[in-house]
């Protein structure tokens, strides 16, 4: 029989022939970061300088406001993120940091969402210090050279690229390169806890300053940045998908303009960019404060915006608008029932009205009698109306009216927002919402001649989408026939120089 | 006035591969591992004042370390712990010696998982960290004889929950070559105190 002492000596033998075990490579390294993250963490980076006021030179597109927003939105965020010198014991967020500053490469998604435009979902490309690349899917993509201080902008619906320079800059980092340069310290971030996020357990750390809440989502397990969401004002932009170090062509970071692009630029100051998506700046441009109340003014755009618009006590201003968007809003017709008899100027305006105290409520006949004259005292528009056969689709009610369709809970002015909420408005209206999709003009032979409340959400965007929505969500048809209906015809539209 | 690096470089940096070490010995899991470094560097960060005043700091480091690996080690579930530790098997050995070899630190740690925390940091920093047992006793904030007398019970409680890999062991003459005089002196010395 062995006595203890065998056995206290033999057990050390045991232990240490079977746990003295080299750490495998792949878990020293894995050990190795959180230590090194650690040591940023104790070293506590200081954060960079400041840098506001730049001006950059971009084309306008219906798109590039997301491409605009999301670089101001975040640009504005992480700045404001990097400006928080704090401490704290966060070593996932910590991890991420280091994770970070240690890419060459980074890829991530971006969703916008500005209020009264759609969300907007762009790819986001990171290579080394200076190169960014948003990409809108088919729209279009933005290449910024923060080392050249240029930015490319293609627009591949029309084939036009416009390249601006990033003038007078005097310190400029790309999202990534500030990221580099957040601190490590966050005494003053304040901890989220965990939450589930597609099957994951993410940590949350928020920081907010100066009217910007930034909120980090981190996976504590795998060291990983899982989301980044930037609250502006009214204004959410939100980066996932996170990848780093993946490879990146090269050739799609370049300035040169693919083959068979032509060349347009317009001067905008990012500046103003950055207060319009923070939600802090005045709707109105400055011009707008010397216009006498009552007259309707026009002006070539200058911001990024696509077309938007604010209305608010007696007073309207409408940006990013092409020539054929205003010709819709003065006569009030929808696209499938105007007919160019020549060609329209091109180029994008802003639009503003403010009526004279005590007719606030003309507010709209004014805007569209003033919106005609203005179209054609600028732009040498006039038209008319007239009789055309054409085929449209003819909305009929086979089963009546539907409980869809409700009684209108207010007698306000009529009106249809792009997320589908029609209110107060005829069946004939969903014209205006469906128009874009349809291609054609909808003709209202329901025999339902009231005012109604309804939703009508059509998540594709070919006609066939449109009357599956129209049938399923309101129990009305739409069928394709020949009409004799009422037309817009434009007339006399000479070219602006 | 000393900066974070410098605290780092003085407190850290000379014991970073041990940190590893004895974590990764302990918990034999990389999950697990990883879980246990981010403790044990959390709980330094807290007690960094205290860490500083103290009069071995990286003994204290290192007992945070072993801490953690071990807490984390309870919070494991054996039948976890034997599966994830055969995915990380020396891929120099067969798939039989793996197995086996997985399957016998999966034991030992269940164990160890049964030692009080003092007993289980005590004889990991004797047995696989070669500490002394000054440092030992530092450590863990008690006498030299009492970190003895720790470890001994550990590796008699060892004995008694893991007999049958004491019996498939080689015959002890073989053995004492391996044991060196210090060894023997802790073990008597151990022996003392019990009684």
């Amino acid at each position: 029989m062995k006595d203890w002492t065998d056995e206290n000596s033999e057990m050390r033998s045991v232990l240490k022939e079977n746990l003295d075990r080299q750490v495998p490579a792949e878990v020293e390294q894995r050990l190795r970061a959180r230590l090194v993250a650690f040591r940023q963490q104790m070293r506590g980076v200081g954060s960079p300088a400041a840098s506001r006021g730049h001006r950059v030179s971009v084309r306008r597109w219906r798109w590039a406001f997301a491409v605009g927003a999301a670089a101001a939105v975040l640009l504005v965020g992480v700045f404001h993120l990097f400006r928080q010198g704090e401490d704290g014991a966060a070593l996932a967020y910590a991890a991420v940091l280091q994770q970070v500053r240690a890419a060459q490469t980074a890829t991530c998604q971006v969703s916008v969402q500005v209020p009264g435009q759609p969300l907007q979902a762009l790819r986001c490309t990171f290579v080394g210090p200076t190169l960014m690349r948003c990409d809108l899917g088919e729209a279009g993509a933005a290449i910024i050279d923060f080392g050249k201080k240029e930015i490319l902008i293609l627009d591949r619906t029309v084939k036009t690229f416009t390249v601006a320079q990033l003038d007078g800059v005097p310190h400029i980092d790309n999202l990534i390169e500030r990221l580099r340069n957040l601190p490590d310290k966050m005494e003053y971030v304040e901890s989220l806890g965990e939450r589930p996020f597609d099957g994951r357990s993410l940590t949350g750390f928020r920081y907010s300053a100066k009217g910007i809440t930034a909120t980090l989502w981190v996976d504590p397990r795998a060291n990983e940045l899982t989301r980044a969401e930037f609250q502006i004002g009214q204004t959410t932009a939100t980066m996932s998908d996170f990848a780093f170090d993946v490879p990146v062509d090269q050739s799609l970071l370049s300035l040169e303009a693919p083959q068979g692009y032509t060349r347009q630029e317009t001067r905008v100051d990012v500046a103003d960019l950055i207060a319009e998506a923070s939600g802090s700046a005045s709707p109105t441009r400055p011009e707008a404060q010397g216009t006498p109340p009552g007259v309707l003014k026009i002006w070539p755009s200058r911001g990024l915006s696509g077309p938007s618009m604010y209305s608010k006590a007696g007073e309207y201003y409408a940006r990013g608008y092409d020539v054929m968007h205003m010709i819709q809003e003065a006569y009030f017709v929808s696209r499938p029932r105007i007919v160019l008899a020549s060609p329209l100027p091109e180029g994008l305006y802003d639009v503003f009205l403010k009526m004279p105290e005590g007719r606030e409520a003309q507010l709209w006949e004014a805007h569209n009698a003033g919106l005609r004259a203005e179209l054609e005292k600028q732009f040498g528009i006039t038209g008319h109306t007239e009789k055309r056969e054409m085929e449209v689709y003819v909305l009929t009610a086979p089963g009546g009216r539907t409980a869809a369709l409700r009684d209108p809970e207010s007698t306000t002015h009529g009106s249809y927002c792009q997320d589908g909420k029609y209110r107060n408005v005829g069946l004939g209206f969903i014209e205006y919402g469906l128009g874009g999709v349809l291609k054609k003009a909808v003709l209202d032979e329901t025999g339902l001649t009231g005012h109604y409340d309804f939703e009508l959400a059509c998540k594709g965007t070919s006609p066939e989408a449109a009357i599956a929505a129209v049938q399923e969500q309101l129990g009305l048809k739409l069928a394709l026939a020949r009409r004799s209906i009422d037309v817009l015809v434009i007339e006399r539209a000479k070219t602006q120089n | 006035m000393e900066t974070g690096s410098d605290e780092y470089g003085r407190l850290i940096g000379p014991i970073e591969n041990k940190m590893i070490r004895s974590i990764w010995r302990i918990v034999d899991d990389p999950h697990d591992a990883e879980d246990a470094l981010q403790e044990a560097l959390a709980a330094i960060w807290k007690d960094l004042k205290r860490i500083k005043e103290h009069p071995n700091p990286q003994a204290l480091i290192l007992r945070m370390c072993a801490n953690a690996a071990y807490d984390a080690l309870r919070r494991r579930r054996r039948h976890a712990a034997v599966s994830l530790a055969a995915d990380i098997e020396d891929a120099s050995a067969s798939p039989a010696e793996s197995a086996l070899g997985a399957e016998r630190r999966a034991e030992i740690l269940e164990a160890v998982r049964q030692l009080s925390r003092k007993q289980a940091v005590a004889v990991m920093m004797r047995d696989l960290e070669d500490m002394s047992y000054q440092d030992i006793s530092q450590t863990l904030g008690c006498s030299e004889p009492t970190a003895r007398t720790h470890v001994a019970r550990a590796r008699t409680r060892l004995a008694t929950l893991l007999p049958h890999l004491l019996e498939h062991r080689p015959k002890k003459e073989n053995r004492r070559e391996g044991l060196d005089r210090r060894e023997l002196r802790d073990a008597f010395s151990s022996e003392r105190e019990l009684r």
